[in-house]
């Protein structure tokens, strides 16, 4: 086992101690106020489980978004909390969360190790764990698998990507990268409706890719080899077939399953967002920005905004510097923008859908996911392309500070935000022993309405089972 | 020389990636499903119930936020700000929803009346304070 090797396998476990530690922490969690429903619809015995998934209306509150992958990750999640409770150890942790962070880890440090060579090892360990400590990250209570599915895709999807692009001398031609690369373009749609943007983006990525390498001027200067040049079209391929298929199971498929189960049509009126959403940079580029200054300089209000500008402009000037000194790195620089680009669209049509998102209280959460982590494939981008020390140095020592803040977090002072599941966060601890003990009194225990019906579903059709 | 095959696999790509994403959003059935499940009635119970009974302000607010979300003409929202009127009368933080779903339908004028209603309903500085920033987030 090489040095880099062990940096990486240390950063796994120190990834997963972490975690764990955070989890402890937490103290068996709380009960969203929209998961008391999920965890009595999908430990509903008396319906199959494909009945289940297929029925928006019990899933998503009516909102269709074709993402029954991810309401199949949640009803093993659910079904974990009530086997866990029959146990008498009730919980409510989201067994997927875990594991799907712990997973990005590990593909980040696969990747890192193999593909960014010139980056220090403890700038690839501070990305990792930075990632790993981000609020976005630590949504570990049970809600829903959607956006932690979609960062695994977008993690698989830009490691593999560069992974099949950037190494010349890979045996048995990348199989495996390859395998990955396509599984996540087609799963992603399947598990979110961001998911399915990013599926697109990467097919329009590689439309553009080939529009420019189709010209020999352009293949010379930036050294395309003939092989290269036929992994972007198979790449191009791929997404594009994923694409249609993705269009496909939201338009036609999946309604005609749901029809066939549960006899309706599904509703289309949540995931066609209008032209209106397009151009809705005040509060897409608010999102986006105070996430980027929270996750990089751990900043919050104002301030996080501004300091998400102001690194964007750092970055945006870094890669202009470079062009110019170094030109065959124009398409690292572009990629980068067509990321960020695509990020603020994606931020601008997420928060015209559901405004909910820009609240103090949810603004950091798992909506941010999926772009933290493509933020760290970015950032490794960046500093593999700069082979700057002092770079490498400045980035470490901002995310060291936003790791060592996570891990504060608890000491530190935060700004006065409204949370609004302080009332379910507050009697969790009365959910839990009610559900641990069928003697406790639940309806003397002054639970929220929703929180008293999943412990009244669980006596009556788990708790028996015991 | 330009590799043509390469050039229209490209193209092809860059044409069909918006025109999927339109064609996907050309689709605006409201569908024929029966609209509200149990499970759906009980989470906006559970948060009424926190209004109503555990005095947080905030939830009815969250209320809207939810539902106007999922809402296609203001019927779903309405019908559950009704359901709390019945409960508590027409105090500050109803009208002030009901302004919001004024605003929602595009009935400007409608969305005045009821916001100003909200803020002569208001009793207390805290009270006030809050209507004043949901007039202010709705863009008055």
């Amino acid at each position: 086992m090489t040095r880099r090797q062990k940096w990486s396998l240390g950063t796994i476990i120190a990834a997963a101690l972490m975690t764990a530690c955070f989890v402890a922490g937490e103290g068996g969690g709380y009960v969203h106020m929209e998961s008391t429903a999920f965890l009595r619809v999908y430990n509903d015995r008396s319906r199959p489980m494909v009945n289940i998934l297929f029925d928006p209306l019990v899933t998503d509150w009516n909102a269709y978004q074709a993402r029954e992958l991810s309401y199949l990750v949640d009803c093993l999640d659910a079904r974990f909390i009530y086997f866990c409770a029959r146990l008498g150890l009730t919980h409510f942790y989201s067994l997927s969360a875990l594991l799907i962070i712990l997973l990005c880890v590990i593909i980040q440090q696969y990747y890192l190790e193999r593909d960014f060579p010139a980056l220090p090892p403890w700038l690839c360990s501070a990305l990792s764990l930075a990632f790993a400590a981000s609020p976005a990250c630590r949504s570990y209570v049970f809600f829903r698998s959607a956006k932690p599915l979609t960062a695994l895709a977008a993690t698989a999807i830009c490691f593999g990507a560069w992974h099949l692009f950037v190494r010349r001398d890979l045996k048995s031609g990348g199989r495996d990268a390859w395998a990955m690369l396509a599984t996540a373009l087609f799963l992603a749609p399947l598990a979110d409706r961001q998911g399915a943007f990013l599926t697109a983006c990467f097919a329009g990525l590689c439309g553009c890719a080939l529009v420019a390498a189709a010209f020999e001027p352009a293949r010379n200067f930036f050294r395309v080899s003939e092989p290269a040049l036929w992994k972007l079209r198979i790449a191009g391929a791929v997404s594009g077939g994923a694409m249609l298929f993705a269009t496909l199971y939201n338009l036609y498929i999946a309604p005609a399953i749901i029809r066939s189960l549960n006899g309706y049509d599904p509703s289309f009126e949540y995931q066609n967002i209008g032209g209106g959403g397009v151009f809705n940079f005040q509060n897409g580029g608010l999102f986006l920005l105070d996430n980027l200054g929270f996750f990089f300089i751990r900043i919050c209000g104002t301030v996080a905004f501004c300091g998400g500008l102001l690194l964007l402009i750092v970055w945006g000037v870094f890669w202009f510097k470079r062009v110019k000194r170094e030109p065959r790195q124009l398409p690292a620089a572009l990629l980068t923008g067509a990321c960020v680009a695509a990020m603020l669209l994606c931020s601008n049509l997420m928060t015209f859908r559901h405004h909910l998102m820009l609240r103090d209280d949810v603004i950091h959460g798992a909506y941010f996911l999926p772009m933290a982590a493509v933020l760290v494939f970015l950032a490794a981008l960046a500093a593999a392309c700069a082979g700057s020390r002092l770079l490498n140095r400045v980035l470490t020592a901002m995310l060291i500070a936003s790791l060592a803040a996570a891990a504060l977090e608890p000491l530190l002072s935060h700004p006065a935000t409204e949370d609004h599941l302080k009332l379910f966060k507050d009697t969790s601890p009365l959910v839990r022993k009610a559900m641990n003990d069928p003697n406790f009194n639940a309806d003397a225990a002054l639970l929220p309405y929703s929180s008293l019906k999943l412990v009244k579903h669980f006596r009556a059709n788990a708790a028996s089972e015991r | 020389m330009t590799d043509r095959k390469t050039l229209y696999g490209g193209l092809t790509l860059i044409v069909m990636v918006p025109l999927l994403l339109l064609y996907q959003s050309s689709n605006t059935s409201k569908g024929t499903s029966p609209g509200r499940s149990q499970y759906n009635t009980d989470h906006f119970v559970s948060i009424i119930n926190e209004f109503l009974y555990d005095k947080q302000a905030a939830a009815l607010d969250m209320l809207c936020l939810f539902t106007l979300d999922r809402d296609g003409n203001g019927i779903y929202t309405a019908a559950w700000i009704d359901y709390v009127a019945a409960q508590c009368g027409e105090c500050a933080d109803v009208r002030a929803a009901r302004g919001r779903l004024r605003g929602f339908v595009g009935d400007r004028e409608g969305m005045k009346r009821e916001f100003d209603a909200a803020l002569a309903a208001a009793k207390t500085d805290e009270e006030k304070a809050r209507i004043r920033m949901i007039v202010e987030r709705s863009g008055k």
